[in-house]
């Protein structure tokens, strides 16, 4: 199987207090607007070759109306 | 973002080699670079260029056409496969060159879920339409970028400090997931699945089970705004505590 090692390792969940969560507080992350997830939410681009990853995190900016965006990682062959 | 330059790649090369060889060799000689191999950058590179250790985690060949072999390879961040198709050309003295390069997975993020600048265009013209159901199919919450790696959730009353820089200590954690190691890169999250912070373990899972004090994660980045959650009033009786 092609895996990479952390597709690898199956982890559970250690319980070391229950807790309950106040919902006065914070937010679900399905349940953020989509104004918020334009703020701080990520796009799984897959970029066209031609344009610099710097472009295209240009481009996003543009189309989506918002002062910052970046990054991942550039293809560095 | 800096989790993701650390994350395992795959990528689907072209390699061209510079004369004609059997095929078993090419095979058996692939085959040969999974597991560690040595590296010096390449001239043109964004790092010092100096001998590194890498690991090829697998590498799939799937096609070979004379002089033109198409693979699949899984490495460990870091690696340049137009360097290792070089080495590769060298090793068997004939010369080989690196045609085409596509990046299909890095960290959680796979080709196959990706989406082009059209498509967000598009989906971003809907959204404005009033039907956001494309964007919402495509802008990611970030804790999608940190899913690869292992979870710790906390308390209520211990995020807002959190989201000020401070480490983490034991008494404030909930759950977490098994496996973690000393050194170990691990997401904090609240109990709403919220990504807090990012930080290094200095503990391993099973001793933050058995201990009921001391410092778990160094945080070194946060992610969750300040004061969205109370600030801990110092004194105040909590059961969570």
């Amino acid at each position: 199987m092609n895996e990479l090692p952390f597709e690898k390792i199956k982890r559970t969940v250690l319980v070391k207090k229950e807790a309950k969560t106040d919902e006065k507080y914070g937010k679900k992350p399905e349940d953020r607007s989509v104004e918020e997830l334009i703020q701080y939410g990520i796009v799984n681009l897959n970029k066209c070759s031609g344009p610099t990853s710097h472009q295209c995190s240009d481009y996003v900016q543009k189309i989506l109306g918002i002062d910052k965006a970046g990054h991942g990682g550039s293809l560095e062959n | 973002m800096q989790t993701l330059l650390k994350a395992g790649k795959e990528y689907i090369a072209l390699m061209h080699l510079h004369k004609e060889v059997d095929e078993e060799i090419i095979r058996k000689e692939l085959n040969e670079l999974i597991g560690k191999i040595t590296q010096i950058p390449p001239v043109r590179s964004a790092v010092k260029r100096r001998e590194r250790k890498r690991e090829i985690y697998y590498l799939e060949i799937l096609e070979i056409d004379k002089q033109d072999v198409l693979f699949r390879v899984g490495c460990e961040a870091g690696t340049y496969i137009r360097k290792l198709i070089f080495d590769f050309g060298k090793k068997l003295d004939i010369g080989a060159n690196m045609q085409q390069l596509i990046r299909t997975k890095a960290g959680p993020f796979k080709i196959e879920d990706s989406f082009t600048l059209h498509d967000l265009k598009d989906a971003y013209e809907f959204y404005k339409e009033g039907n956001d159901k494309e964007i919402k199919k495509i802008i990611l919450p970030m804790e999608f970028a940190v899913q690869h790696l292992p979870k710790i959730w906390v308390f209520d009353n211990c995020v807002d400090s959190l989201a000020h820089g401070a480490d983490l200590s034991i008494p404030g954690v909930s759950k977490l997931e098994s496996d973690i190691k000393e050194g170990d890169l691990v997401a904090i999250f609240s109990l709403k699945d919220e990504l807090i912070c990012l930080g290094n373990a200095l503990l391993e899972s099973e001793n933050v089970l058995k201990q009921e004090k001391g410092k778990f994660v160094k945080t070194h980045k946060v992610f969750i705004e300040r004061r969205i959650y109370p600030k801990r009033v110092i004194g105040e009786k909590n059961e969570n505590l």
